[in-house]
């Protein structure tokens, strides 16, 4: 069923050879779908689909819209060998980038431009000599990657300031082994805690036992806000808003509750403009009242333009060449990459420095003539806004369409989850997120309308 | 979110041809000190200010800043870092996050002014080819596009074909066709705009000579600073490259090249004015925030000047 579909024949399908045949660790995936047959999956896919709208499993786009985040139910295998390498080069890019932070405030970097690191929209010189406890800066790191085809990933962004999808990699693969336990047979999944990772990261930062964390969220009308509850619930912290937080007489931040404010040792912050949603608490934070995870400051590594000097990081830093390799990127401030770049618009992506959640992102080859030469002119007169990127050739999935019962290949990205605890240990969680492109598009974010796919790490 | 702007505004007066004294290469540096003020004020509480200030003097063979150059100063005060941008401007970053309703910045420095004998070698335009570094400054930036300017640049030139004829001529059409005046531009007007309009103040007159000379082939770029002996405001003229002297100012705003006296005083360089305003940033606030003041002044004759010597400025 799965390999006489020939849309699904694309050479880069990660499940499929280039003959079609279906690839060695997708043998048993495929036996099962086969033995369930097409109208059994159609009706466990709705089963799934059914679950997470109950869970509420949304991802809102638009507040006046209940909205479950579309999944595709059948996994995507890693095998641990290859899971092995991501998990590698994702906690040496981490530990790399929280060096190169500690010294951009507290010291002297000699890494990145000035120029480029100064002006950057989220370099905050009041930070400037703040040391944050344990000195980490970056507790919860999401890195993008795609795979190449061959066991290779390449890196595509960094996610610095407050990564978000953790609870969409666990959810997704609960709801689908429960709606579909058949496609496990035969494979050994490899496990993780999420909730002992983060607890465990909490209570290094405070030196406490068990410290009073809350999370502070956007809103309740925020995109991401049932991953904010999801993960309160899971950690056992309370779900705050900023009005819910202030500085008290003795300069800690307090929580208001029903049953009597209470003073907060850390919070689990999931916005940007911290001192907007709670007033004082840059001042709070500076003399070390509370703690702030991730640190305030991380996006400056956030930047499209930074990222180009990541590799230069891992080398200063750890005295070891980056085990991932990233996408080949082009500083425009400089007239010859600029020239090269207005040369080879129709096999370029040309990407904002500050944009996030897909905003921002141009395919040129995927975009009409008009549109690429308005983009061209924009980039001739404010080359500082941007940088391009090579695009690649990266892989794509199968992605059962429901109604049809028809299996359809689709781009897909990982989205990587790593957290780092006051002991500077890393741990990366296996498998990731998976995202899946719309048809006839390469971008997945879900902002944009993507939808995503439990991954499994298997032995 | 919003996006702060802060002069140039406009030149005080023109004084056409006014250059001083011209080619005396032999002469000594003159010192002088410069103060500069600005104060912004809003509508409603501000919780969060982030400016950059290019008001540090320019480091070059027309001026030498003294005794680390320059001291800026914000009220409320603010977390600083200096850096030097990849044109060589010196920049203040300045991030306040006390709550106020009025903002004011302060700079003061000490700069030594060269003179420098004028350029005489010309050279046929047609023979000179610049590097790749040149090319940023003869392609479109946001505020001067070489190819809305094409036909004007043809006729303001007439038949010269070297590169000091083709800057004078552009310098001198610009100065003779559009009416220096206040009021009918803003920070984001563009050459093509004042080409259209006729009237505008110096960053406008600065823009659309940019572009003119970009459209001949000649690379050309901003700069903002002070007239030393018109103080007041900032200034903005230009400077174009020249294969062997390297960049040469001129001045469409006053229709004077040779920029050799002790007149101007320079705090950067850019493309055009939206790379290196004198404050450029953003404040965060419920209400809306405007220029309420500002002022410059030059000395010429005090052995020091003090950053509270800039604010007293806002009493005059």
């Amino acid at each position: 069923m799965l390999t006489d579909t020939s849309t699904a024949g694309h050479h880069l399908n990660e499940c499929l050879n280039s003959d079609g045949s279906v690839k060695p660790v997708y043998r048993n995936l495929v036996n099962a779908i086969d033995s369930l047959g097409v109208p059994e999956l159609q009706r466990r896919w709705n089963d799934a689909n059914h679950r997470a709208a109950l869970d509420a499993f949304t991802f809102m786009l638009d507040p006046r819209e209940f909205r479950t985040v579309p999944t595709d139910w059948v996994p995507r295998l890693i095998p641990e060998a290859e899971w092995d390498v991501i998990s590698r080069g994702v906690a040496q890019r981490l530990k790399a980038i929280n060096r190169f932070l500690l010294d951009l405030y507290c010291g002297e970097q000699e890494v990145v431009p000035p120029d480029v690191m100064y002006s950057c929209q989220y370099f905050n010189p009041e930070l400037l000599d703040y040391r944050p406890p344990r000195d980490v800066f970056v507790h919860i790191y999401g890195i993008d990657l795609v795979h190449m085809g061959d066991g290779r990933y390449v890196i595509l962004e960094d996610n610095l300031r407050i990564p978000s999808g953790i609870t969409y990699q666990m959810k997704s693969a609960e709801i689908g082994l429960g709606a579909i336990p058949e496609l496990a047979a035969g494979y050994d999944i490899v496990p993780y805690d999420i909730r002992a990772a983060y607890q465990e990261m909490f209570a290094s930062l405070c030196d406490k036992d068990s410290p009073v964390c809350v999370l502070l969220t956007d809103s309740k009308y925020g995109s991401a806000f049932f991953e904010h509850r999801y993960l309160s619930e899971l950690f056992g912290i309370t779900l705050v808003e900023g009005s819910d937080l202030y500085i008290g007489a003795n300069g800690r931040v307090r929580a208001r509750a029903m049953g009597g404010d209470f003073e907060v040792d850390l919070i689990y912050r999931r916005v940007e403009d911290l001192e907007l949603f709670v007033p004082g608490l840059t001042e709070a934070y500076l003399d070390h009242k509370v703690v702030l995870v991730n640190a305030m400051g991380t996006g400056a590594c956030d930047d499209k333009l930074v990222f180009l000097w990541v590799p230069d990081m891992i080398e200063h830093y750890l005295g070891e060449p980056a085990i991932l390799d990233q996408a080949v990127s082009y500083d425009l401030r400089s007239p010859a990459n600029r020239e090269y770049v207005l040369q080879n618009l129709d096999s370029l992506v040309l990407k904002t420095r500050q944009g996030y959640g897909g905003l921002g992102v141009f395919i040129l080859p995927d975009l009409d003539k008009g549109y690429r030469s308005r983009l061209a002119q924009q980039l001739i007169e404010q080359p500082q806004v941007f940088i391009a990127q090579e695009t690649l050739d990266f892989s794509q999935h199968l992605v059962f369409d429901e109604s049809s019962g028809v299996f359809e290949g689709r781009y897909v990205d990982l989205r990587v989850f790593a957290v780092q605890n006051g002991h500077g240990e890393v741990t990366v969680f296996p498998g990731g997120l998976t995202r899946v492109s719309e048809a006839n598009s390469r971008v997945t974010n879900n902002s944009s309308g993507g939808s995503c796919k439990p991954s499994w790490v298997v032995r | 979110m919003q996006t702060q702007l802060g002069g140039p505004l406009a030149l005080g007066s023109q004084s056409v041809g006014s250059q001083s004294v011209g080619s005396q290469s032999d002469q000594e540096p003159v010192p002088v000190h410069f103060a500069y003020v600005a104060r912004y004020e809003y509508s409603d509480v501000v919780v969060q200010n982030d400016n950059f200030l290019r008001l540090s003097p320019y480091d070059d063979r027309y001026q030498t800043p003294v005794g680390g150059g320059s001291e800026v100063a914000t009220v409320p005060t603010g977390r600083r870092i200096t850096y030097p941008d990849r044109l060589g401007n010196v920049v203040n970053r300045i991030r306040i996050t006390a709550p106020h309703r009025e903002l004011i910045i302060a700079a003061t420095g000490r700069v030594c002014l060269n003179y420098h004998a004028p350029v005489l070698d010309d050279v046929p335009l047609a023979s000179v080819s610049y590097g790749l570094d040149a090319q940023e400054f003869l392609t479109a930036s946001l505020l001067a596009d070489p190819e809305t300017v094409r036909a004007a640049a043809r006729e303001a030139i007439g038949s010269a074909t070297t590169l000091l004829e083709t800057v004078s001529g552009v310098v001198r059409w610009v100065h003779d066709n559009i009416r220096y005046e206040r009021g009918n531009t803003s920070v984001n007007t563009t050459a093509a705009d004042l080409l259209e309009s006729r009237s505008g103040v110096c960053q406008d007159m600065t823009h659309l000579g940019l572009a003119m000379l970009r459209a001949h082939g000649v690379p050309a770029r901003y700069v903002s600073g002070l007239l030393t002996r018109q103080p007041g405001e900032t200034h903005a003229w230009l400077e174009f490259l020249h294969p062997e002297r390297g960049w040469l100012p001129a001045d469409p705003t006053r229709g004077i090249m040779e920029l050799n006296g002790t007149d101007y005083l320079k705090f950067a360089v850019g493309r055009d004015y939206s790379e290196v305003p004198p404050v450029s940033g953003s404040f965060v606030s419920k209400g809306e925030g405007w220029l309420n003041f500002t002022t410059a002044e030059v000395f010429f004759d005090r052995e020091t000047v003090s950053v509270d010597d800039a604010l007293a400025l806002l009493d005059c």
